[in-house]
């Protein structure tokens, strides 16, 4: 439905560099990256409020690159919502229908209807200045969405609320895109965020996209070093691969041997899932298994789960359930064994 | 305010200030008799000059209004090469002595000269004539309209034009229906500084338009000519206006903020 073709846009200190991505009717596309990655930037170049430098942007077979952004029917709902001071709420959802011309019936139609679906009708008087972080996401999402549009860009829409809001409104924008025919394309730093809306993440890191995926291929399959630690792989060991002759190959590091099944040659990184690894009192043994002795050197409570820091040459973390905390007795200075399968090694 | 050393200290050192620029203008005032500025309130001069006056300076504004303002949103939205440049020229007339702009101005509009010998020809005098006190006010005061015009642009956020845009405005009609409403108190308070800068205004319309004389131009005459005690009643009378109007129009600047 959308596709950038090799877009370019270059600024002062900045540019942004060779996006190439397609995004499909009714998905809800992420873009993730840390701050400063060009997240934004891309947005308004998909929006039309700012010109690339180069490239171009399909919609189906159209060419919309210098289509400006009010006849390209994309709705765009920024952090800060970016809602209008001088007019109340109400205006501000029915901005784009009065710019458009439309009768007052079906003005007052769709505004009942979007401030109903959204649960602002109670506010429609008020004063935008005077809402709260919650209500002005839902004004900016019903202002936007009240034009129907085919595409809603949402900039980090969740990242200035609190905890409990954000995740009930994370839960809302899911239902929204679920329940409607709109396409979603959301930037965020927010890896859990990500994961939890996304069909498909698209990692940002300075200006370039560097991974495209599921959330599963990005938690799984890291494609490099910078991906893996931002989504928040845990154990990341740099060493390189000694050929056996057989796609089974032997990693080294620094601490430790491992079998891992990877066509990549030379110096790498391994990550091991942290909910992977098997804590037991005493070795596993089974062929197909990397198994290491060491000692417990932390516990961290992490919710509903905790993170058990094992000394095995070099540090290994693990995530455990209560239950198996309290079943194996794990404590500080205790030596335990940890095992993972050769499969659920990724090599990059 | 707490009234601590430091605190004390600004407040006596900030009322010398005040009292220096109150104190002359309550003993010019009361030391004016009644009788006095009521024979001045009714002479036919003394009246015209001051309309004069006003209205020319409201002229100035309004033209500064139409060419300054798009060019404050500019200055306010973009960066581009020569920017500084720009903002230095818009500042100049500040720091130029209203004479020397006076001359300057005189240098393009005199008869002698291109501009001045075309209007000339269509019959259109600057020199000498209301459209000349109205040029002198609009060169020395445009700068107040068009820097508080810069400010309020500048504290709009681009993005909630943006927001306008996607949402099908089109650029004029995001300036027009959003930024233009958010600045317009600004705006609207600029345009009063300009219009009080333009009615003080002696230096520049007195080299360029002696006559029609402007209330400040009559002040200067009536001292040359008669002295003080007859150039009193005027002064007087003008600062009086001026306040009565700028009160009207303070409360109901504040009175649209609501």
């Amino acid at each position: 439905m959308l596709r950038l073709v090799n877009i370019n846009k270059r600024f002062h200190q900045f540019s942004l560099g060779s996006i190439d991505f397609e995004v499909q009717e009714n998905e809800y596309f992420v873009i993730l990256g840390p701050s400063g990655a060009g997240k934004t930037v891309l947005l308004e170049l998909i929006a039309g409020l700012c010109l690339p430098t180069n490239g171009k942007i399909l919609s189906g077979n159209c060419d919309i690159t210098f289509v400006p952004p009010e006849k390209k029917g994309i709705g765009l709902v920024y952090q800060d919502c970016a809602l209008f001071p001088s007019m109340n709420v109400q205006d501000n959802i029915i901005f784009g229908l009065k710019l458009r011309k439309k009768s007052k019936n079906e003005i007052r139609d769709k505004l009942k209807s979007i401030s109903e679906y959204l649960k602002i009708s109670n506010i429609l008087d008020r004063d935008v200045r005077n809402l709260s972080g919650g209500e002005k996401q839902r004004v900016a999402l019903a202002r936007a969405l009240i034009l129907e549009p085919k595409l809603l860009l949402l900039d980090e829409p969740l990242s200035s609320l609190d905890m409990p809001l954000r995740e009930l409104l994370r839960k809302e924008l899911k239902r929204i895109h679920s329940e409607s025919k709109t396409t979603f394309i959301q930037v965020t730093h927010d890896f859990e965020e990500a994961v939890f809306l996304a069909d498909r993440i698209a990692l940002m890191q300075h200006g370039m996209i560097i991974q495209i995926g599921t959330p599963e291929e990005i938690m799984r399959r890291p494609i490099n070093h910078f991906v893996a630690e931002f989504v928040g792989v845990r154990n990341i060991i740099k060493g390189f691969l000694v050929e056996t002759g057989s796609d089974l190959k032997l990693f080294e590091s620094r601490a430790m041997r491992l079998q891992v099944n990877t066509i990549v040659k030379g110096n790498c990184h391994v990550s091991i899932p942290a909910e992977d690894i098997l804590i037991s009192k005493e070795k596993i043994e089974s062929s197909a298994r990397n198994s290491m002795h060491g000692t417990i050197v932390d516990i961290l409570p992490r919710g509903r789960t905790y993170e058990i820091i094992i000394d095995v040459g070099q540090r290994l973390i693990a995530l455990v359930t209560k239950r198996s905390l309290e079943e194996l007795e794990l404590k500080k200075g205790k030596n335990v064994w940890a095992t993972f399968k050769t499969s659920e090694i990724h090599v990059f | 305010m707490h009234f601590n050393k430091t605190n004390i200290l600004f407040s006596v050192f900030g009322a010398v200030i005040l009292i220096f620029i109150v104190l002359p203008l309550c003993k010019m005032i009361f030391s004016t008799s009644s009788s006095n500025l009521f024979e001045t309130m009714c002479d036919r001069q003394v009246l015209n000059s001051i309309w004069l006056t006003m209205t020319s300076a409201l002229y100035a504004t309004i033209l500064t209004l139409i060419f300054g303002v798009p060019l404050a949103y500019i200055l306010a939205r973009f960066d581009f090469i020569g920017k500084r440049v720009i903002e230095g020229i818009i500042d100049l007339p500040v720091m130029v002595p209203h004479t020397a702009a006076g001359i300057a101005l005189l240098t393009v509009f005199g008869q002698r000269y291109f501009f001045g010998k075309m209007l000339g020809k269509l019959g259109v005098s600057v020199v000498g004539s209301q459209l000349g006190i109205v040029f002198a006010m609009t060169f020395v005061s445009a700068p107040f309209l068009i820097n508080a015009a810069k400010e309020a642009f500048r504290l709009v956020d681009p993005k909630i034009e943006n927001a306008a845009r996607t949402l099908g405005a089109t650029q004029i009609q995001a300036f027009q229906k959003i930024t233009l409403p958010m600045s317009r108190r600004a705006i609207f308070s600029g345009m009063i500084m300009m219009w009080a800068r333009g009615i003080s205004e002696f230096g520049a319309v007195v080299i360029l338009a002696y006559h029609p004389m402007v209330a400040p131009v009559l002040i200067f005459e009536r001292f040359e000519t008669f002295g003080l005690g007859y150039a009193k009643p005027v002064a007087v009378l003008l600062v009086l206006v001026s306040l009565g109007v700028f009160c009207v129009l303070h409360v109901f600047g504040d009175r649209k903020k609501c």
